[in-house]
Parts: C-alpha cells; structure tokens; sequence
C-alpha cells in the first residue's frame, strides 16, 4: 500500500498520490481505484488523508465561513451578495427571526458568516451575525492564502494588530476590511497583507512583516524630526 | 504537388537540422501576466503563444450559466502580425473551429462541477505563429488552469504529427506543413491515459496513423514533464506552511 | 476531493442504460453497435443548382447544392481551381439549432466535409483551371441540415461527395486568351474517388456507429474519421468534450473502415459512378 509522494512534496495534477481510496483527501479525486492530485500544491497528511494545500486557487465556500461581500442587487425580500469570485451570496431580508436591524444598500460592505451553501445558492447570516462595514481599507488577497494571513493559534493576525493598532475583518474569500486610527496605520496594514501574499512561503516572515510595518509607521516620523 | 521542394537533407535529417522524432526547441513560463487569475507563455521554435485564465468568475449573460457546473469560454486567436500576410481582424473560421476544439479538449479535463452557476475564461493569444499554433495553445492553456488553481484531471500537452514525402515527422515546421501529405495535431492527458484533442488534415494509411499516434505520445510524455517543471519551478520554495 | 466524471442526473440514468443495452450488443432503435441506419440518396433534385443531393440517415436528413463560378485562383495555388465549403444547421432541423450566423457547430461541419474532399483529393482541381493564374472555376458546395436526429457529419459528407459526382456545370472554352461560354454544353466535374466519413460514439469502453441524437447527448465521446479510400484516412475529428482512451484507438478506426466500406459501396451504387468516366 505505497504512497507515492512524502509530506511538503510539490505536487502537480494529475500526479499520482496513493493506491489506497481511503486516502483521498481535500483537492484529489480518484480514477481508476487510485489517488491522484487536481491541483498544483503541497502534500498535507492530516486525520489519516492525503491533502494537498492548493498554491492558488479560487474561493469556495464552506459553512460557517466568515466573509466580506459587497451588496450588489436588492431584490423584494433579498440582498444580493458579491463574494468576488464566481459565488453571490444572499442575505435574507426578512427571515423567520425578524427583519435585518439595519438598512442595507448597493455598495454597502458586509461582514458575515455563511449559514448554507449547497444547490440553492450561498445563503448568509443575516442576524445578530451581520455586521455593516462603515469605513477602512479593503483589500484582497487569494483565498488559499487567508490560513497563512491568520497565522498558527492566530500568530501572525495577532502580530498584525499588535504593530498597526488596526482591528481586522477577514473574510476566507480573500477579502480583508482594515480599520485604523489613519489612513497611514492602514496603508502599513495593507502592505504587510500583501507581503504576507506574496512572501508566505519563505521563512522569517514575521520578523520580516514587523520590519516593513515600523518602515512605513516610522519613517516619516524620522524624516520630520 | 510541389515535387521540386525538397524537406530532407541527403543524410536524411530535416532541413534544419532535426531527426524525425525531434521537436523543436521548448520554452514554458507559468506566471507571466500579472492581472488574470492564471497565465502560461510557450515558445516551440518561433510559434509564441501566451495563455491567461480569468475565474471561476460569474457567469455573463446570466443565462448562460448552468446550475450544476461552471460553463467554460475559450478563445483562440491569432495576432494580425503572427503571420507572413497580415490577418484579417476578428474570428475567422478556422479559429473558431479551433477555439472549439481545444475548448472541448480543456473541458475534458476540468472539474467543472465544483463551480456551479460560474464561468472560466481561458485566452489563447498567438503572437506568432510558425506551426503548430493548437497543440501549443492547448498545452500552454492547460499550464495556465493548472497555474490558477482550478481542479483538473491532469495536465494536457499537444504536438503535431506530420508525413513529409512518405516519411513521418513529429512536430512538423511551417514548411513541412506546407508541403507535407497530411498534419495530425493531437493533445494527450498522459496520466490518464486518453487523447482530448485529435484532427487529422491529409492521408495516411492504417499503419501510418497507428505509428503517428506512438510518435506523438513520445514526444508529449517529454513536454508533460516540461510543464511539470515549470509549474514547479513557479511554486518552488514553498515550506511548510503556517496554518493556523 | 473531487468527483471525476459528474453528469447532471437524467443524462446519467440515460447514461448508464444506453451503455447496459450496448453491452448485450443492441441500442434504442434495435441497432446493433457497429450498424449504420439505412442510407437514402437522391440526386439532382434541385434544377437550378448544377449539382444537388438530399440523403437521409434515419431521421437525419441533408441537402447539398453546388453551384460553380468562374473566379482567379488562390496566389499561393494558381494551378488549381477554388473549392469553398458552408454549412449551415437550420432552425428546422431542431430546437437547439438558431437562426444567425453559422456557430461553432456548423463552421466545424463545414470544415470537417472541406478537409475530406480536400485532403483525400477527390476533386481534380487542376483540370477545372482555364488560364492558369486568371481564370478558374470556383467550386460552392452549401450543405443544409434539415431534419437532425444525430450525426450530420456523414450524410453530409455523402451528400456533398453525390451532388459533385452527379453535377453538370458549364462548358468553357479559352479562344485567344479569352475565356468563352460553349453554349448548351455540359461538363461533369472530374472525381478522383469518392471521400466518406464515419461518426463514431463512445459509452466509456464501446463504441457505437451513427449516433442517434439521443445518444449524442449521452455519449462520453465522439470522433470523426474520414476515409479517402478502403485503406486511407484522410481527416479526423475529435467533435465533443471527453476521454478518448488511447486503447480504443485502433479499434475505431477498424470498425469505421468497415462502415466507410458500406457507405461507399452504396453511394457508388446510388450515383451510378465510375471511375472511367473521369479518368
């Protein structure tokens, strides 16, 4: 019972992973009574299985996904969600709990959680769970990279918040809401977003995100003194 | 008809240079276009081809869009200057042949059943064409799915088999094609084993196809594992990532 | 993971039931797999044309008309007459076909009917050249699909190869250099041989001959070989999305030279053709 690849492995699709069913995990599918790869990434074992951890990858959503959506139509009795990508979510705008508390329009940026996905559509909190986004900084990043952004327990999110002093909304469709004190703490925020993107890979990163976040918060300062 | 031109050299090699089993020289970049979702370049001797990947992304006009899988929009099309007489703007009809068929060979492979109500866009731009132009559009297009992340089978490479004065030549130049007795572009998924392209121009006998066929399996296996390294190389360096 | 080979669940059943029935060798309409549907040709049915041909597959039905002009040739092919070839999929012949511009699906048929009759060399173009460089004749064959129950790509083929073997066209003469109408006299265009093509379907490891409409949206995969003589082929096609195993091959072309063998004896025997009158 071989498997043909070892844990961090670059893989390729259409690369063989194992010849046990059993195994097939997250981005594999089987043909023929063997495991292969459909994406290019690296190879996880977790709970038995064999993953692969896409490089790259378009969003797909999950119950109980957080996530950032901007309302693109209102319809009688439903808001029409872009979660970038190919997924609209919807907002029930009066539900069984009683009417969303607060008036919802085109262009309005959302934060919420998704209650149902299935053949029906994207189906999104629309209670307690919902919540308005009224000013910041927005941002995308790729979806497969949002785990990265959080960090291990949370580390590097805690890390972000703790030198940009900015409160972070982040939606596992690859979009980011930065609320700073100025636009300057979001700029800071915004850039070390994206050199987490583009740098995840490569070792040192936090101290690496630290650096660049004091460069931009304090280099102005320095020049005025 | 031209029975004046001569394609073989007196020792029995090509006019440049080749064996009959040689391909020309072989580029492949994956990442090239910064705004689509995926990109591919491919050079194969002065045939260039970019490829770029737009989705999944929603489907547009909305009635186009199919409940149970993602709808898959492709086109090829060939620059006005990729060829020696400038090319009419627009799609001619060999293009849309074309865009069908290697459209149809990419749909093969794609799981488009994890994108409902969603469209792929895949962009097949040659800038310059010198034969061959589908089967390195279609292997190029594929690197780009694979490079943007959407769930597929497997990788697809493509070469042309041609028959050039009753001899059979993998990966035939612009001339070759020109004078040759028949062309056979084909585009095989070697992992699982099965052909997604495949046209013939020309006449061969039974025995002759069979061979193509073998010739041009060997000559795909070796771009499958070009594509796998440039996809590779894209992505080297990644370590153990930090999930939460 | 993901789910290879996923179908929208009619079309699945469909599926599954065409490939059980294939299994102990029989289909929908009482075919076996290998057999082709009855093959009817009529020529010359249109006056004003000079040269027509309807041919119906079971309930696939094709109308090929050519008309020829006189027009200069190609540059690059100054010793050979023009051929061009339109199809169009009528809004008659089903719902699924619209009015329009020809879409992908007829310019496809268009161009496969062109690659067999081009590439298996059936027209002598060079004999229908009157000032070599100026003066050619310029072949049109339009092929309509009337009534489409599956595969229009063989009766088309047959069509457009009976209506240029039965076509009478006008006579020229080259006076001084100057091309002349020979009035009241006919020629025929000169054939070589006679191009056939064979639709084959696949249902995972089988296949079948001339797919009906039904199992054409059923099927995993189909191809198109066009075969020039018994023991050539001059075109193929891969027509629909879907694996075509490489071990499946050798077996399609076999069983489609056996069928371009039928389709060949009978529009031989239809047209009455010979190939002494056009050495």
């Amino acid at each position: 019972m071989p498997d043909y690849v070892v844990e961090w492995e670059v893989v390729t699709p259409g690369q063989i992973l194992s010849d046990e069913v059993k195994k097939a995990g997250s981005h594999t599918y089987i043909y023929g009574g063997k495991v292969y790869s459909a994406v290019t990434g690296v190879v996880s074992f977790r709970t038995d299985k064999i993953n692969i951890i896409p490089a790259k990858g378009p969003y797909r959503p999950q119950e109980n996904d957080s996530i950032i959506g901007i309302i693109t139509d209102i319809k009688p009795n439903m808001y029409e969600v872009d979660l970038g990508w190919h997924v609209v979510g919807l907002i029930k705008s009066k539900s069984k709990k009683g009417r969303t508390s607060f008036k919802l329009n085109i262009g309005d940026v959302v934060y919420t959680t998704v209650r149902y996905c299935g053949i029906r559509g994207v189906f999104l909190e629309s209670g307690d769970g919902l919540k308005k986004i009224e000013k910041g900084l927005l941002v995308m990043i790729n979806p497969v990279k949002i785990p990265r952004l959080i960090g291990k327990k949370g580390n590097m999110l805690s890390l972000l918040k703790r030198e940009t002093e900015c409160q972070f909304y982040v939606g596992r469709n690859g979009l980011i809401a930065i609320i700073g004190k100025d636009s300057k703490h979001e700029f800071a925020a915004a850039s070390a977003i994206k050199l987490i993107e583009e740098e995840s890979h490569i070792k040192g990163l936090s101290d690496r995100v630290s650096a660049l976040i004091r460069k931009i918060l304090f280099s102005e300062v320095e020049e005025n003194e | 008809m031209n029975e004046t031109v001569r394609l073989f050299t007196e020792d029995g090699k090509r006019l440049d240079g080749r064996s009959f089993d040689q391909m020309r020289k072989v580029r492949m970049e994956v990442g090239v276009l910064d705004k689509c979702d995926g990109s591919a370049y491919i050079e194969l001797g002065k045939t260039k081809i970019f490829a770029a990947v737009y989705g999944p992304k929603e489907a547009h006009p909305r009635h186009l869009a199919q409940p149970h899988r993602a709808i898959l929009n492709c086109r090829y099309h060939m620059a006005t200057f990729s060829v020696s007489d400038r090319k009419p703007a627009g799609m001619t009809r060999r293009e849309i042949e074309l865009t069908k068929v290697i459209k149809e060979g990419l749909e093969t492979l794609i799981f488009l059943e994890e994108f409902p109500r969603s469209a792929i866009d895949v962009f097949i731009e040659i800038i310059q064409a010198d034969a061959g132009t589908r089967t390195a559009g279609i292997t190029a297009a594929s690197l780009a799915l694979a490079d943007a992340g959407i769930p597929m089978m497997d990788l697809c490479a493509g070469i042309a088999v041609g028959k050039v004065q009753g001899k059979l030549v993998l990966d035939p130049s612009e001339e070759e094609d020109k004078y040759g007795e028949a062309d056979m572009p084909i585009a095989i998924a070697p992992r699982i084993n099965s052909i997604v392209l495949l046209q013939l121009n020309g006449r061969l006998t039974i025995d002759e196809f069979k061979e193509a066929l073998s010739l041009a399996r060997r000559g795909i296996e070796s771009l499958y594992e070009l594509q796998r390294k440039a996809l590779k190389n894209k992505f080297a360096g990644i370590e153990e990532p930090e999930v939460e | 993971m993901y789910r290879v080979g996923g179908k929208p669940y009619p079309t699945k059943i469909l599926h599954d039931k065409l490939y059980e029935l294939i299994l102990h060798e029989k289909r929908l309409d009482g075919r076996s797999p290998y057999e082709s549907r009855p093959v009817n040709i009529h020529t010359n049915l249109i006056d004003k044309a000079d040269g027509s041909a309807q041919v119906s597959m079971g309930g696939t039905k094709i109308i090929a008309g050519i008309k020829v002009d006189i027009g200069s040739p190609y540059p690059d092919t100054p010793n050979q007459a023009n051929m061009t070839v339109n199809a169009e999929l009528l809004p008659l012949a089903s719902r699924t076909f619209e009015p329009g511009p020809p879409d992908e699906r007829a310019i496809e048929l268009a161009r496969v009917v062109d690659r067999c009759i081009r590439e298996s060399k059936a027209i002598d173009l060079e004999k229908l050249v009157y000032i070599p460089g100026q003066k050619v004749a310029v072949i049109y064959i339009d092929i309509y699909v009337l009534d489409y129950d599956g595969n229009y790509f063989d009766p088309s083929v047959i069509a457009a190869v009976a209506a240029l073997a039965t076509a009478k066209i006008k006579k020229y003469e080259v006076i001084d250099g100057i091309l002349k109408l020979v009035e009241g006299e006919y020629t025929k265009i000169p054939i070589r041989r006679l191009p056939v093509s064979v639709n084959l379907g696949l249902f995972m490891d089988k296949i079948i001959v001339d797919p009906t409409a039904i199992e054409e949206s059923a099927l995993d995969t189909s191809l198109i070989i066009g075969w020039s003589t018994e023991d050539e082929i001059a075109a193929i096609q891969k027509n629909t999305p879907g694996r075509l195993p490489f071990s499946i091959v050798e077996e399609a072309v076999r069983v489609s030279r056996e069928v371009s063998i039928k389709y060949r004896k009978r529009l031989i025997e239809s047209i009455a053709w010979q190939l002494e009158d056009t050495p």
